[in-house]
């Protein structure tokens, strides 16, 4: 099977705001079809480090990240940290998904298909063809194919952000960014999104921050945590699955 | 990414167009009461004797009659209007607080002009019977009516600044004890001046700006009043007058210095509000 | 007095301040409304509007209307539709710039223009417009009068930054991860702005179009030193002078000569406050229904 690898390989990504330093010097790499989750305090720059793989931080005023962000599409390693890098490109190989459901206050197919013919300038087929794809990706198609025109506003909280999720596969990424993609949503719609979650981690490379301890032993491969923006300890599966031992190390992190 | 760059700068013209046109407006006016400095005409406009047809164009009786019409409605308006402020976040009922709001919201889009015109049939009669005395177009008819006008504009630009204040402080000073008229008067009230400050110039800002209640209610005579049942004219009032009645375009010099003194007040009173980080517009 | 006594005497006063202050409020714009509509109802009909004209002949101009307000009624739409054409696109579009793209220092110093135009008297707008024709009589122009066009150029101006202010407002409103949502897609600062901040913020920015369109049939000075006369007829070119209902209301109170022509003033009163709640109430109500969807 041509299966491509994804990659990402962050060397000493160092993220400042104004003279403020947000992230120091930080060493990430992601492997294909792997789900690394990012803990830490509150304000410790889990966010900041997800958006430095995309490249969002550069849209607010005053950001300056320094070192090498690589992506790796086909067997070939592009630097996409480079000015030159076009952004939009690298945009659309890494998906993010925010914390909020963020759709936009128009019709549920419009959710999806507004960025492949935006971004990607497909047709109206082509597009219509990845909209049940991804719907079906997230477990939405059944729900929500006969409503379809309807406000994507009418949706519930947990069916908005699997529409949001779905809006982000339709665009075919290789890499997903994952920004505690359930902190505002119920116990129930959380369950489902996680499993979701698992059966996407086989196709993906994903990066999460999470503010759960629960659900990172649900869900991650491996963990890495972070303090004051800086990478104090990674761990493996067999490090954080036993509760106790897991409380143990979180005690001593956070 | 060549268009991106020529909506960019459209964009950018489309908000030059209102820097441009208030520099515009101020070069007009300059141009037109220029001759005045050259021509020693100055002396004539800055005096207190408005006889267009002996020669005298004097608008300092219309600078006094803005001043003393504004500043009276802004002191009657401004305890109503703390008032009500405080009456909508504190001690209204539920129900009647969105109502009351939503009458304040409704003021705003009442055309000032209607108040003219209630105030002509409504309030003038009153005032003459009142008084007994003059025409009821008067210095007061003309502030009472100012005051309504006003009144919203204070309201909603202080009741922002009390909301945010009562969101902080309310339930602390529950905790403590404090009865709500008390919470009003020693914590609300001396937390919120900046925004009452605020919202009181942009209330002059309104007051100085109008001109058909002044054109409608305060009779239009070009004097210095000796009492408040007096009849005044104002800055506004003088330019629809004269403009209006289309009389010789020597008078005109005095016109537009009465709308160049009402520029410069203008940008005063924004300069004093950009201190205070409030803006006039919404 | 004791100190207790003091300060229930002062918590009375407060509250009776308050209450006070908030009846008299509503009481005064009863009032206005109330004599308004007990004076103006009786008016209201096809009378008031057209006189002794058929609709249909007014409506297509057929033949001038002489004793009613139709004619500046048709003058305030008419003025209304072109100031909003000038204004609307260059105001959104201002305010999508200050907000979306601008430097701080270019938002502070146009902010600062921005905020003097949205004080500068309706009055002095008028004189600026009045001006122009002085100047354009002393220079190329020697015919040049006050119009419909003029009128409608000022009151453009007078609404103007109350639409670069609500644009701004409504986008830079809007939450930062909606704001970050077109890039993590792929789409550029434009696309960003076209297709996810605008719809967003649409609500508020149609409600800020609506109160404006408002502000732009109420005002009375400008149009008073503009082209406003009190018999024109229906306007039959950009350059030609016209009716306004403000106007006619104002040149009424002081000039009516029968009561029949004071009842027309009242019903004209009535009309333009209608129009004006219309609108008010239109645009509250979007307000409303956009706080709910991004104010949870």
């Amino acid at each position: 099977m041509a299966f491509q690898e994804p990659f990402l390989d962050m060397r000493d990504v160092t993220v400042s705001f104004d003279t403020k330093t947000i992230l120091e010097r930080i060493n990430l790499r992601l492997n294909s079809g792997e789900l690394v989750m990012i803990v830490g305090p509150s304000g410790c720059g889990k966010t900041t480090l997800l958006r430095a793989v995309n490249r969002l931080n550069e849209e607010y005023p005053g950001c300056v990240t320094q070192g090498r962000v690589r992506i790796r599409i086909q067997d070939k390693w592009l630097d996409c940290s480079t000015r030159d890098f076009p952004l939009i490109d690298l945009r659309l190989r890494v998906g993010m998904v925010f914390q909020h459901p963020n759709v936009l206050p128009f019709s549920i197919r419009k959710n999806l298909t507004l960025p492949l013919r935006v971004s990607l300038g497909l047709d109206k087929d082509e597009a219509e063809r990845r909209v049940q794809q991804a719907l079906e990706d997230v477990w939405l198609w059944d729900e929500v194919k006969d409503r379809l025109r309807d406000n994507a506003l009418t949706l519930s909280g947990g069916q908005q952000q699997r529409l949001c999720l779905a809006r982000v596969l339709a665009l075919d990424p290789a890499i997903l960014l994952l920004d505690e993609p359930t902190a505002s949503l119920d116990f129930k719609a959380t369950q489902k999104i996680e499993a979701l979650f698992q059966s996407l981690k086989e196709r993906y490379a994903i990066l999460a921050v999470t503010h759960s301890l629960s659900q990172m032993r649900r869900l991650a491969d491996r963990v890495l945590v972070l303090r004051n923006g800086e990478l104090v300890a990674e761990l493996g599966r067999e490090e954080f699955e036993d509760q106790e031992s897991c409380r143990a190390i979180m005690e001593e992190y956070f | 990414m060549a268009s991106e760059k020529w909506i960019r700068r459209l964009l950018c013209a489309a908000a030059m167009v209102s820097t441009a046109a208030a520099f515009c407006i101020l070069l007009v006016l300059i141009h037109l009461v220029l001759p005045l400095f050259t021509s020693g005409g100055l002396g004539t406009v800055l005096s207190w004797q408005w006889l267009p047809f002996q020669g005298q164009f004097g608008i300092l009786p219309m600078v006094v009659g803005s001043l003393l019409l504004s500043l009276g409605a802004l002191v009657a308006a401004t305890p109503l209007a703390v008032g009500v402020s405080c009456f909508v976040q504190v001690l209204a009922p539920d129900k009647v607080r969105g109502a009351c709001l939503a009458v304040v919201h409704y003021m705003t889009s009442i055309p000032t002009v209607i108040y003219g015109f209630v105030s002509v049939f409504l309030l003038v009669p009153l005032m003459r019977q009142w008084f007994d005395r003059g025409t009821g177009f008067s210095l007061l008819t003309a502030m009472i009516a100012l005051t309504l006008l006003i009144l919203p504009t204070i309201v909603l630009v202080f009741h922002a600044t009390l909301r945010e204040v009562d969101r902080t402080a309310r339930a602390t000073c529950a905790a403590l004890g404090f009865s709500r008229p008390s919470y009003i008067r020693r914590v609300l009230l001396p937390l919120s001046r900046r925004g009452l400050l605020a919202a009181v110039i942009l209330g002059f800002g309104r007051a100085v700006g109008d001109t058909l209640i002044s054109l409608m209610l305060a009779g239009n005579a070009p004097m210095i009043p000796s009492s408040a049942l007096d009849s005044i004219r104002t800055l506004t009032a003088h330019i629809a007058l004269v403009v209006a009645t289309d009389s010789q375009s020597t008078f005109y010099h005095s016109v537009f210095a009465s709308g160049l003194i009402l520029f410069l007040i203008m940008i005063l009173i924004n300069l004093a509000l950009r201190r205070l980080g409030s803006s006039l517009a919404p | 007095m004791t100190s207790a006594q003091k300060r229930r005497l002062a918590d009375v006063a407060t509250l009776a301040l308050c209450w006070g202050a908030a009846t008299g409020t509503v009481l005064a714009v009863l009032a206005v409304m109330g004599f308004l509509i007990c004076r103006g109802t009786g008016t209201l009909g096809m009378e008031l509007f057209f006189g002794q004209v058929h609709w249909r002949d007014a409506l297509t101009g057929a033949r001038p209307v002489f004793d009613g307000l139709w004619p500046a009624f048709a003058g305030t739409l008419i003025l209304v539709v072109l100031s909003c054409l000038m204004a609307v696109p260059v105001g959104i579009a201002g305010g999508i710039y200050l907000s979306e793209y601008a430097t701080k220092r270019f938002q502070s110093v146009a902010g600062f223009a921005v905020d003097l135009m949205a004080g500068i008297p309706s009055i002095v707008m008028g004189l600026f417009g009045f001006s122009m024709v002085v100047v354009l009589r002393n220079t190329f122009a020697p015919q040049a009068k006050t119009c419909l066009l003029l009128a409608s150029l000022c009151i453009a101006l007078l609404i103007l930054p109350y639409l670069v202010r609500t644009t701004q407002n409504a986008l830079s409103g809007l939450p930062d991860h909606l704001r970050l949502l077109g890039p993590s897609l792929g789409f550029t600062a434009w696309q960003n702005t076209r297709h996810v901040l605008l719809p967003s913020a649409g609500r508020g920015i149609l409600s800020g179009v609506i109160l404006a369109m408002g502000r732009a049939a109420e005002d009375t000075a400008v149009i008073l030193l503009t082209g406003v006369v009190a018999r024109a007829f229906l306007p039959r070119s950009l350059w030609d002078k016209f009716e306004a209902l403000p106007f006619r209301i104002y040149y009424l109170a002081a000039e009516h000569r029968s009561s029949a022509e004071l009842d027309q003033a009242f019903g004209t009163a009535l009309v333009l406050l209608m129009l004006t709640g219309a609108l008010f109430g239109t645009a509250f109500f979007i307000q409303r229904t956009m706080e709910h969807h991004w104010k949870k």
